[in-house]
C-alpha cells in the first residue's frame, strides 16, 4: 500500500491544493478500501485506478463540502491574482509562480483537472487514467486537450507565459 | 491534416505521448500552418511549467501516524460490528447504519441472556418503565440488563427464574442435542457451507424439514439470514459479543442457577469460560428454553380462520424458515406517534430476512396478503391485539422488515399469537410445545436490546 499511499497524497494535494485534506481523503479511501472486505477488494492489476478514482471523488466531496469557504477564498484570490495580471512573468518569483499555477489549476473543471495531474503528475498512462475514470481513451485525450488549453489560456492571461505574450503580440 | 481535428494530437505531442508516425505527420502540418505552431507553443509551455511545477511542489509522502492507526481503528470496529448488515437495514446512510451497528451489537452482546431466559421482558421490564416513552436504544438496554440483574441480586431472587415462580429448568453438565463434539463440529462444517451457497442451504434446510433443527444448523442458518452477505463480519461480532455476555453471566450466577444457553459456537467459548471461572458448565438446551417460554405463552388464540392464518402464516413461515431470529433496532420513535408518558410504549422492530432468501423463499411461503400490513393489523386485532391510537404496524416487503409500536401487552399478544402459528406450521398439527423447534420459536421474539 506504502506506493499507493504516497501517490495519492500527492494526487489528493494537487487536486485540493491543501495537504491536510488530502491526508483526510486518503484516510478516508483506504478506510473504504478496507471496508470492503476480502471478497470485494479489487484485483491487484485494478486497484490503482480503483484508488485514484475513490481518491478523486472523496476529494470532490470534500471540495463541495467545502464550497462555501473555497468561493469566498477564491473570490479573494482573484482579486489578488488580477492585480498580477499584466505584471508579465520575467517579474514574477519562481515562488509566485508555482503559487499561480497551483491556483489555476482549482479553476480548471474539476474532471479536467483529473485527467491532467493524473498524466502530468501521477504519470498513468491513457489507459490507466481511462480506467479510473470510467472514460474512454479517447474522450481521456479530448479532456486532457482542453484542459492543457485552458491552462495555457489562463497562464497567458496572467502573463505567465512569457513566449505566448509576445506572439499573441507578433500576431 | 486538419487544424480542429490536430487539436487534440497537438497537446499529446506537448506531453511527449504521440507516437513516432504521427508525430512526424504533425510535424509536416506544423510547418505550413502558424496557428498550429502558436498553439503547440502555448501547450507545451504550459504543459513544461505545469510539469516543473508540480515536480517542485511538496505532498505528504506518507500518511501520519494517528492517522494509520485511526484507519486500523476502524478495521477493528468492522470486524466487530455489523456495519454491513446495518446498512443493508438501513440503507447507506451513514448515521443510521452506525446507530443501527450499535444497536445490533447491543442486541448480541445481550444475546446470551435473551436466549437464556423464559421470558426476555422480565430482565428488562422495570428498566424498561424507566426508560420513558420506549424510545429504544442500544446503550441503555446493555445498562437495564445490568440493572435488573442487580436488583435481582438484592432481592435475593434468581432473576432467570420464571414467573410461576418455579426455578428454570436446567440440565447440569447436560448439552441435550449436541453434547457429541464431533456431530457438533460437522454440523457446524455443514452450517457453514450452507451459508456460502443459497442451494446448500435449501438442501439443508430440506433435510431437516418437520425435524428439530439442530441448534448449530439452525444458528448457521440464522447467521446467514442475518448476515445477508455479511457471514464474516456478523460472526465476528457474535462471538465477540457473546463471550463477554457469557462471562457475565457465569460470573454473576451460581452453579446452580447459571444457565447459559448456548447457540452454535459459542458452545465451546461457554465451556472455556467456564473452565477459567472454575464453575461446572450448567448448559441446557436451545430447545429447553423455548419449550419453557411456550409453555408461559399467553393462553392459546382464538381458532384462526384458514384464509387470514395462511397470509400471516406466509410471513411467519418466512422467518420461520429462514431462521431469521427476532431483531430488534433502536427506531427512533418520534415523540408525537407514542401517547405522552406512556411509559408502556414500544416499537419492535422484525427482521424477517435478507433480501436474496427472501426472494429464495417468497415463491414457497410468502401470499399476497401477508404483504399488506393492513390485512396483518385485521388478523391481529381479530385475536384480541387492540390498536390504540399512536399505534402503528408497517410492513415493508422490500426490507423484510415488520415494525409494530404498540403498547407492551399488545406486543406480547403479537408474540405468544405468531408463536402459535409458528408451532402450528412446524408441527403440522402437533401443537406441542415439546416439538417446536428452537428456530420457529427463535423466528419471532423480540430482542431485549428494544427494551
Amino acid at each position: 500500500m506504502a506506493e499507493h499511499e504516497k501517490a495519492l497524497l500527492r494526487y489528493a494535494t494537487r487536486l485540493l491544493n491543501d495537504a491536510a485534506a488530502a491526508e483526510d481523503v486518503v484516510q478516508n479511501v483506504f478506510i473504504k478500501l478496507f471496508r470492503r472486505g476480502p471478497s470485494a477488494i479489487p484485483p491487484p492489476e485494478q486497484i490503482k485506478c480503483w484508488l485514484f478514482r475513490v481518491t478523486h471523488n472523496e476529494a470532490i466531496d470534500h471540495l463541495r463540502r467545502e464550497q462555501r469557504l473555497r468561493m469566498l477564498h477564491e473570490r479573494h484570490l482573484e482579486s489578488q491574482t488580477d492585480e498580477r495580471a499584466g505584471a508579465g512573468c520575467a517579474d514574477m518569483s519562481l515562488d509566485e509562480k508555482r503559487e499561480l499555477v497551483l491556483q489555476l489549476l482549482g479553476r480548471l473543471h474539476p474532471r479536467e483537472r483529473q485527467v491532467l495531474l493524473l498524466r502530468l503528475d501521477s504519470g498513468l498512462s491513457y489507459e490507466e487514467i481511462a480506467a479510473a475514470t470510467g472514460r474512454s481513451v479517447g474522450n481521456v485525450g479530448n479532456l486532457l486537450h482542453h484542459a492543457v488549453k485552458n491552462m495555457a489560456r489562463l497562464l497567458a492571461d496572467r502573463g505567465a507565459l512569457g513566449r505566448t505574450r509576445n506572439l499573441e503580440h507578433a500576431r | 491534416m486538419r487544424c480542429e481535428r490536430n487539436r487534440p494530437l497537438l497537446t499529446r505531442y506537448a506531453i511527449g505521448d504521440l507516437d513516432e508516425s504521427l508525430s512526424r505527420e504533425l510535424e509536416q502540418h506544423l510547418e505550413k500552418c502558424s496557428e498550429c505552431r502558436a498553439e503547440l507553443e502555448a501547450e507545451r509551455e504550459a504543459v513544461n511549467l505545469l510539469k516543473d511545477v508540480l515536480a517542485r511542489s511538496a505532498a505528504p509522502e506518507a500518511l501520519a501516524p494517528e492517522r494509520k492507526n485511526a484507519i486500523m481503528r476502524s478495521l477493528e470496529r468492522r470486524e466487530r460490528t455489523p456495519l454491513g448488515s446495518a446498512r443493508w437495514i438501513f440503507g447507506s446512510h451513514p448515521v443510521l447504519a452506525r446507530a443501527a451497528a450499535v444497536v445490533v451489537l447491543a442486541a448480541l452482546a445481550v444475546g446470551a441472556v435473551i436466549f437464556s431466559l423464559p421470558s426476555s421482558r422480565r430482565l428488562a421490564g422495570p428498566a424498561a418503565d424507566e426508560s420513558g416513552k420506549g424510545v429504544i436504544s442500544a446503550v441503555p438496554a446493555v445498562e437495564k440488563k445490568q440493572a435488573a440483574l442487580d436488583r435481582a441480586k438484592q432481592d435475593g431472587s434468581p432473576p432467570l427464574n420464571d414467573k410461576s415462580g418455579r426455578a428454570a429448568p436446567s440440565a447440569p453438565g447436560a448439552i441435550a442435542g449436541w453434547a457429541d463434539s464431533e456431530t457438533a463440529s460437522n454440523l457446524r462444517k455443514n452450517g457453514r457451507a450452507a451459508a456460502l451457497g443459497q442451494q446448500e442451504r435449501q438442501s439443508l434446510e430440506e433435510e431437516y424439514e418437520g425435524k428439530e433443527t439442530p441448534a448449530p444448523v439452525a444458528a448457521s442458518l440464522a447467521r446467514d439470514a442475518e448476515a445477508g452477505g455479511h457471514v464474516f463480519d456478523r460472526k465476528t461480532a457474535r462471538e465477540a459479543a457473546s463471550q463477554d455476555a457469557l462471562k457475565h453471566e457465569v460470573q454473576e450466577r451460581p452453579t446452580t442457577e447459571l444457565k447459559a444457553v448456548i447457540v452454535g459456537e459459542r458452545e465451546k467459548q461457554a465451556g472455556d469460560v467456564c473452565e477459567d471461572l472454575g464453575k461446572e458448565p450448567a448448559l441446557v438446551s436451545a430447545a429447553e428454553t423455548y419449550r419453557v417460554a411456550a409453555q408461559r405463552a399467553a393462553p392459546a388464540p382464538a381458532k384462526p380462520s384458514p384464509a387470514s392464518d395462511a397470509a400471516m402464516r406466509g410471513v411467519l413461515a418466512n422467518m420461520r424458515r429462514m431462521g431469521a431470529d427476532r431483531r430488534s433496532a433502536g427506531v427512533n420513535a418520534s415523540e408525537e406517534q407514542l401517547p405522552s408518558g406512556a411509559a408502556e410504549w414500544q416499537r419492535r422492530m422484525y427482521r424477517i430476512g435478507s433480501e436474496r432468501l427472501r426472494a429464495a423463499h417468497e415463491a414457497r411461503f410468502a401470499s399476497p396478503a401477508a404483504t399488506d400490513a393492513e390485512s396483518l393489523r385485521k388478523y391481529l386485532e381479530e385475536r384480541g391485539v387492540s390498536w390504540p391510537a399512536g399505534s402503528f404496524i408497517a410492513w415493508d416487503a422490500e426490507k423484510g422488515l415488520l415494525v409494530v409500536s404498540n403498547i407492551v401487552s399488545n406486543l406480547d399478544r403479537i408474540e405468544s399469537i405468531a408463536a402459535g402459528l409458528a408451532r402450528s406450521a412446524t408441527g403440522a398439527g402437533q401443537a406441542d410445545a415439546d416439538t417446536e423447534t428452537p428456530a420457529a420459536s427463535a423466528a419471532f421474539e423480540p430482542a431485549d436490546g428494544a427494551r
